[in-house]
């Protein structure tokens, strides 16, 4: 019969095992390490208060959270963001290394773009299933997932071999 | 390239990711948190119920008829109120704005009769125990000059002793009264049939009727006021002397009576053939009246030995009841002066000590009536208290003796701050002092009101919130897992 103190205990292994993937997903969604960080607590925080609530693998619960905490954040900020300038300019050529392209890329999608690509090609969601988390339709999700690989395209040419002419599959 | 290398990219970002730093509390935090939100929603309950429950309660309640009463059940009620300020708001011109006071004076019955700090007139009903709220026609306190001014306190207003009967009084404050001495003297209302009897006293630039005593039977009135040396809309002046008169029977016109002069204090009583006592800490004058036509006689002033003064005098029977408090303020006698059939014979004096129970020691307290031979019907309030206004316990005492503890029963309350007090005597009898009425019903204040409304809306809003949360616990219950 589980016990407040062994519940306690499940708690802190989870976070033992599993806060670095947490945080490199974190990561990805926000592309700041200190507001993966505050992602990461506030989605623990939100489990330790709901851990008597969760049925099974707590992992898909915290995930949950990670994305949907994003997002309102970003939903919560969006009225203060100002445009970005030269918003579809390419990214200054020359830098040799993919990952670094890649990772300033990201870094100019919009969040939900951002987000619903980190779910489909690194948490390797299905479209239906991103739409079920991020509570938008599957067209939609599609729809982002298309204008973020051709912003990508737009912003980092040479990264067009990596993300396909027509997305990637 | 594919989705496979861009994942594979992704994750080369994803490691290089710094791990986040944990707070070891975060799960203490988060339970507590969690009672947080848990007690939250327990008290959201509980105001969104006490709410409801609240207003369930209450809006049967307004529709419901008050208890009716018949004769015999007529009685003092058991808790007397001083109606809330708003009561008495008024106009620039000084009339009452308030619908609930009423010039319709045919109320009924009346235990018990005030006038507000404000000067508004209320009688309490003996049948139900509504407090009604009097637009009496020129009673004096209706000008606030008079109400707030020299008189605030000490206006009359008299219920008769069987509370069908209600002395007041009246000063006519018009146009003319910059330049002519203002009508004014007293008033009876008969509250059966609300028709208004007055009777004019003259002297001076008018006079401000502050005692009314009516004789057992309710068919005499004596009454004593100040004679004034100035007074118009906007100003009263100086009390030129202080007079008293008495009524006969459905008269519209007053004898005068002369004041034993000397006193410091005087309280007056009428029989019922119209023989005044006046009772003062010097002397006891008695005024007889000649029949027909009535007249005035006295009788030689006694002189009181005893160094005490009056603070209640009455007619039982052939003989004055005379409470008197010793000059020490530690006894109470009551000197019984026994009249004389022959005018020319002196009045004999008994006096017996009256002493009043343990409960009164120390406390102030004022005397309303008798309710019978042996006990009085007095206000008491608490020790160290001045007397204005603190007086909260209806009690019916009776002596005590070296022997015997006394009487002392408290038979009612009395908000505090509710000013002089007059009873309807006869209602109240030893066995039954007072009856159990509910308490008034004041409209709400505009306060009141709006947080009713506020926490309404609040309770509201608690249920809706709850609800949305429990939809939503529920629709995540329902979701699948990833």
């Amino acid at each position: 019969m589980p016990t407040a103190e062994n519940d306690e205990d499940a708690f802190r292994a989870f976070v033992v095992a599993r806060t670095p993937a947490l945080s490199r997903t974190a990561y990805l969604l926000t592309g700041d390490a200190h507001l993966a960080e505050d992602l990461v607590q506030t989605a623990l925080f939100k489990a330790a208060r709901a851990w008597h609530r969760i049925d099974g693998d707590p992992e898909p619960y915290v995930r949950r959270i990670l994305y949907t905490q994003n997002v309102s954040w970003w939903r919560a900020r969006r009225v203060r963001e100002t445009p970005l300038t030269g918003y579809d300019a390419p990214a200054p050529v020359g830098d040799a290394d993919l990952r670094l392209t890649l990772e300033r890329a990201l870094a100019r999608l919009t969040v939900r773009q951002r987000t619903v690509l980190v779910l489909r090609y690194f948490e390797d969601l299905t479209e239906v299933q991103v739409a079920h988390v991020l509570g938008i339709g599957p067209g939609t999700v599609k729809s982002i997932a298309r204008q973020a690989l051709g912003r990508l395209r737009n912003v980092a040419p040479e990264l067009a071999g990596l993300v396909g002419d027509g997305g990637a599959r | 390239m594919s989705a496979e290398e861009l994942r594979e990219q992704l994750a080369r970002i994803g490691d290089r990711a710094p791990v986040a730093d944990v707070p070891p509390d975060t799960w203490a935090r988060g339970r507590r948190s969690l009672r947080r939100a848990r007690l939250a929603t327990a008290g959201a309950v509980v105001a969104a119920v006490t709410v409801v429950a609240g207003l369930v309660a209450w809006l049967p309640a307004r529709d419901a008829e008050p208890p009716v009463a018949d004769r015999s059940s007529l009685g003092v009620p058991d808790r007397i109120e001083l109606p809330p300020e708003r009561m008495s708001d008024r106009s620039s011109d000084d009339s009452w704005t308030r619908e609930e006071v009423s010039d319709d004076l045919a109320v009924g019955v009346g235990a018990a009769a005030f006038v507000t700090p404000f000067g508004l007139p209320v009688v309490v009903d003996a049948a139900d125990g509504s407090h009604h709220l009097l637009d009496l026609p020129d009673f004096a306190g209706n000008a606030s000059l008079v109400a707030h001014g020299l008189f605030s306190d000490r206006l009359a207003l008299e219920l008769s002793p069987d509370g069908t009967r209600l002395a007041y009084a009246y000063a006519e404050i018009g146009p003319e009264s910059d330049s002519a001495p203002i009508p004014s003297g007293v008033r009876v209302v008969d509250l059966g049939d609300g028709s208004v009897r007055t009777i004019p006293v003259v002297g001076g630039e008018g006079v401000v009727v502050t005692d009314v005593g009516w004789s057992p039977s309710g068919s005499w009135l004596v009454w004593r006021g100040a004679q004034l040396s100035s007074w118009t809309s906007g100003s009263m002046g100086g009390v030129e002397r202080d007079v008293a008169g008495r009524v006969a029977p459905g008269a519209v016109a007053s004898d005068r009576i002369r004041l034993p002069s000397g006193n410091a204090s005087v309280t007056a009583a009428i029989d019922d053939r119209g023989t005044v006592v006046l009772s003062g800490d010097a002397a006891v004058r008695l005024v007889f009246p000649e029949s027909p036509p009535v007249g005035v006689t006295e009788t030689d002033d006694v002189i009181v030995r005893e160094p005490s003064f009056s603070v209640h005098v009455a007619w039982r029977g052939p003989v004055v009841h005379d409470v008197r408090l010793t000059d020490d303020a530690q006894e109470h006698v009551v000197a019984s002066h026994v009249t004389s059939p022959g005018f020319d014979q002196p009045m004999e004096a008994a006096r017996r000590p009256f002493p009043f129970p343990q409960e009164t020691s120390g406390r102030p307290l004022a005397v309303l009536g008798w309710v019978d031979d042996e006990h009085l019907l007095v206000r008491v309030g608490q020790e160290g208290e001045p007397a204005v206004g603190s007086l909260g316990e209806l009690a019916v005492v009776g002596p005590g003796g070296p022997d015997l503890p006394g009487t002392y029963r408290v038979v009612g309350e009395l908000d505090e701050g509710l000013p002089r007090l007059s009873v309807a005597t006869d209602l109240v009898t030893v066995d039954h002092p007072t009856v159990e009425r509910p308490a008034p019903d004041w409209p709400w204040s505009e306060e009141r009101i709006s947080l009713t409304i506020g926490l309404g809306v609040a309770g509201a809003l608690s249920v809706l919130w709850l609800l949305r949360r429990g939809w939503r616990v529920w629709l995540a219950r329902r979701r699948p897992a990833l």
